[in-house]
């Protein structure tokens, strides 16, 4: 399944006092299968961007096409078969749990999708599981859990539904570095192993570059640039001039391309590629 | 349903109705309630609209947006008019539908009430739009604090509207992300059955309720924080003041008001 | 300035504590990072300095003063606190009423009040923004009137409890500089609770705590040399450190443990490169 924008517009409360234009002519492609992040200050629009992927807002104007299903224009049944396949979850997850028990909180998707709730029952371990959830929780009330658990469970709740597509908004917020680190790498799984494409919308930048394939710059409501995390190196004066911090590592390579005058010119900075340019700037000695 | 109706929303302009001090609003609002219940006279009543109309322009809220945002409130004055026409009994009858007769005081009736319910619901709208709701709230503070001595927690009352105003926009927002984030795991409540519907409110409203609790309860934590010990002894920053433009329209209010009963009396 | 003995905490109900003796002295002028996990005890520990949570067991102690139920509210004028979220924490409807807040509270009269508004908004650079309603503003320019409100109290103690972690890396940037600027300018004590370990790289001292104890407790240099067992206290190492890390496996000697990529790229012009 393909995502492809075509001049989309989006304006709040149109024709009022308190109009506000929140994206601007978006044109652009997902391709099916990838992993591609969303980045942009907060107010650039991200949030309007990402309603649009599952038909929860759609265009003022332009299309946007999301495999067979077409917005603006789709009945309430497509829609509804769309919102299925891809499947959202928006930031601070845990503040929309409100079952007794963690297995209803999480049944409560397939039910309204009318999934064969049998199939779905079997399928509830290895949702755990890929979470990093022990089974012991599916009896308990979610509000008993601590905050990342939550999290966790509220992110479980749409991950059975197996859809297609998964749109993240900031899922790590508020996580400790640990906990963060975990669930990055189940979305990285999820796009390799499982072939979701998974799109995340993120203000860090060292995320997005880590994981992504495909990378789109949103500023002001509009396409900064779509390009690929490895090109974004060489943006990142321009990516400053939006207010996106580059990660500690791409500072790194700058300070160290200008004080030192090391010959950079690996794609990913890494702890790997940055120590061996170093020792090998070194080892060329003092008077290069 | 919250782009459409703009009953307590507030729109920031520099108008000279927007600069006039709340409680002139307030005073005014209240005289020109006072003139509508005791004239009953239709020409009186088109200087009414007149008047209101002055006001709408002077506030210069595009009257569009007025006519568009008080949709639900036309259908009311709509429904009050026909009403009376239909029912009201006094009066010469003016004609009949198959048997069924129409007075002229039903249409006299019908519009005065249909009159006084639109013109006070477009004057208190105009009050809200042009004035930041904590104007409005110090405002009425300022007119309830006599009854401090009778007991009245007017302190505690003033802090919790301001809260709730402050609130409002904060709990909106959140109710339109559960919703979305619910509709996102496919609930519905637009469709079926009403007892489904209203079931389908549960998983908005519950965590709505959790999430206020949370806010309250971390907004306590941060009042506390800054040595909040009770509405009492505090000394208040924000202050009216009372211009001469507020005198004079508070005395233009009044001599009219009490002119027009003086004429009909 | 602040003292800690023997403190230990738990919630009503709960059987496992929170904190568990806690032996602490922070002095005036110190900037202290406090490190842990979520659910290491982090945030309980900065809210038992004002009173928001009373120790169960121990005396905790600010400028001399036993901290309880009544001397609190006293306390309270010396210690300022910004929170997480920078949603639930602004009070006013407006970013001059929201200043105005805690020194209504004080009773501090009109024209004083006017003056320290107008005062805290200027040294946090939000002057522009003085009738402005929360809604206006982004994350960042939240909590910098947060610090504003606290700073118009003129508290010698701040308090920020994961002030940054609800914000963008411009956000977060804005507050930092602004706290190193009040820190170095106003001499006020500052105290950092934080997972990020960047950001109490910035501090004088650095308190690690895991399941409500004491795991480290010095200098940030000296919690970075611990490298790979920062791990077992749920926390990551800098980029910065790994990279010092393997260039040290590769047997390159450096002085001292990098706080920062600049200090490292500067040893090592200093030690290999300069001529």
């Amino acid at each position: 399944m393909e995502i492809v924008f075509k001049d989309v517009d989006y304006i709040y409360q149109p024709n009022t006092p308190l109009e506000h234009v929140a994206l601007q002519g978006l044109s652009f492609t997902i391709p099916s299968q990838s992993f591609t992040a969303i980045v942009g200050r907060t107010g650039s629009g991200k949030s309007t961007l990402l309603q649009q992927l599952n038909g929860l807002l759609q265009p003022t104007s332009g299309t946007v096409t999301i495999g067979k299903t077409r917005l603006p224009g789709a009945k309430a049944k497509p829609l509804k078969e769309l919102r299925r396949r891809v499947g959202l979850v928006f930031q601070y997850p845990e503040h929309q749990l409100f079952e007794e028990t963690v297995k209803q909180e999480l049944l409560f998707g397939p039910k309204n999708f009318g999934l064969d709730l049998g199939q779905v029952e079997a399928w509830l371990p290895q949702v755990l599981q890929d979470v990093g959830l022990d089974e012991s929780v599916l009896e308990r009330s979610p509000f008993t859990l601590s905050g990342g658990q939550m999290k966790r469970v509220a992110l479980a709740s749409v991950l059975i539904l197996d859809s297609e597509v998964l749109v993240l908004d900031e899922p790590t917020a508020g996580l400790d570095p640990v906990g963060k680190k975990q669930l990055l790498q189940l979305f990285r799984y999820l796009n390799e192993e499982k072939g979701k494409m998974v799109v995340l919308v993120t203000h860090n930048m060292e995320d997005a570059m880590a994981n992504a394939d495909q990378l789109l710059v949103l500023n002001n409501g509009c396409i900064e640039s779509v390009t690929s995390p490895k090109r974004l190196i060489e943006k990142r004066d321009q990516l400053e001039a939006i207010g996106l911090a580059p990660p500690e590592s791409i500072k790194f390579v700058d300070y160290m391309t200008q004080t030192l005058g090391v010959n950079w010119n690996e794609h990913e900075a890494t702890v790997d590629t940055v120590s061996q340019a170093l020792i090998k700037r070194i080892k060329a000695g003092a008077n290069k | 349903m919250k782009q459409s109706f703009i009953l307590g929303q507030y729109i920031p302009r520099e108008s000279f109705i927007h600069r006039l001090d709340p409680r002139t609003k307030i005073i005014s609002l209240i005289l020109f309630v006072i003139t509508m219940f005791v004239i009953d006279r239709l020409l009186i009543y088109s200087l009414l609209y007149g008047f209101v109309l002055g006001c709408v322009l002077l506030s210069t809220i595009p009257i569009t947006y007025l006519i568009k945002g008080l949709k639900p409130v036309w259908w009311l004055v709509a429904f009050t008019f026909i009403f009376h026409v239909l029912f009201q009994r006094d009066g010469e009858a003016l004609f009949d539908v198959f048997g069924f007769f129409i007075y002229d005081q039903g249409f006299i009736q019908g519009g005065e009430i249909a009159s006084r319910l639109l013109l006070m619901i477009v004057m208190a709208t105009l009050l809200t739009l042009t004035t930041p709701p904590l104007a409005v709230t110090d405002g009425m503070r300022w007119f309830l604090t006599p009854l401090t001595r009778l007991g009245m927690p007017v302190n505690e009352l003033a802090i919790m509207m301001a809260i709730s105003l402050r609130l409002i926009p904060t709990m909106t927002e959140e109710m339109d992300k559960i919703s979305k984030a619910q509709a996102a795991r496919g609930l519905d409540y637009t469709q079926g059955r009403l007892r489904d519907r209203f079931k389908a409110l549960l998983p908005l409203l519950i965590p709505l309720f959790i999430s206020a609790f949370k806010r309250a309860e971390a907004l306590a934590m941060a009042m506390e924080a800054r040595g909040y010990q009770g509405a009492d002894h505090r000394t208040s920053y924000r202050q009216l003041v009372f211009r001469t433009m507020d005198y004079i329209v508070v005395c233009l209010m009044t001599t009219v008001t009490i002119s027009i009963y003086l004429m009909i009396g | 300035m602040i003292e800690l003995e023997q403190v230990s905490f738990r919630y009503q109900n709960e059987a496992s504590h929170v904190l568990e003796n806690i032996n602490l002295t922070i002095e005036q002028g110190e900037w202290v990072g406090i490190v842990g996990r979520n659910g290491s005890g982090k945030s309980t520990l900065a809210k038992l300095l004002n009173g928001l949570c009373l120790a169960t067991s121990g005396v905790v102690r600010v400028n001399h003063t036993v901290l309880t139920d009544e001397s609190k509210f006293q306390i309270r004028n010396h210690i300022g606190m910004v929170f997480q979220n920078p949603e639930n924490q602004f009070v006013g409807t407006t970013v001059a009423d929201d200043v105005a807040f805690g020194l209504e509270n004080l009773a501090v009269p009109r024209e004083t009040m006017i003056k320290r508004i107008d005062q805290s908004l200027e040294q946090v650079d939000m002057t522009a923004y003085k009738n402005h309603e929360p809604s206006r503003l982004s994350g960042g320019q939240k909590q910098r009137v947060a610090l504003a409100s606290v700073l118009a109290m003129q508290p010698e103690v701040i308090v920020l409890d994961e002030a940054t972690s609800m914000l963008d890396p411009i956000g977060t940037d804005q507050v930092l500089s602004l706290i190193q600027e009040l820190h170095e300018k106003l001499g006020v004590t500052v105290i950092m609770v934080t997972h990020d370990l960047n950001e109490a790289a910035l501090a004088d001292r650095v308190i690690t705590l895991d399941a409500g104890t004491v795991w480290f407790d010095g200098k940030p240099r000296e919690l970075l040399e611990k490298g790979d067992q920062l791990h077992e206290v749920g926390l990551e190492p800098p980029f910065v450190t790994k990279v010092y890390q393997q260039l040290t496996r590769q047997s390159l000697n450096i002085t001292q443990e990098p706080l920062h990529y600049e200090e490292l790229v500067d040893e090592l012009w200093r030690l290999y490169l300069k001529t």
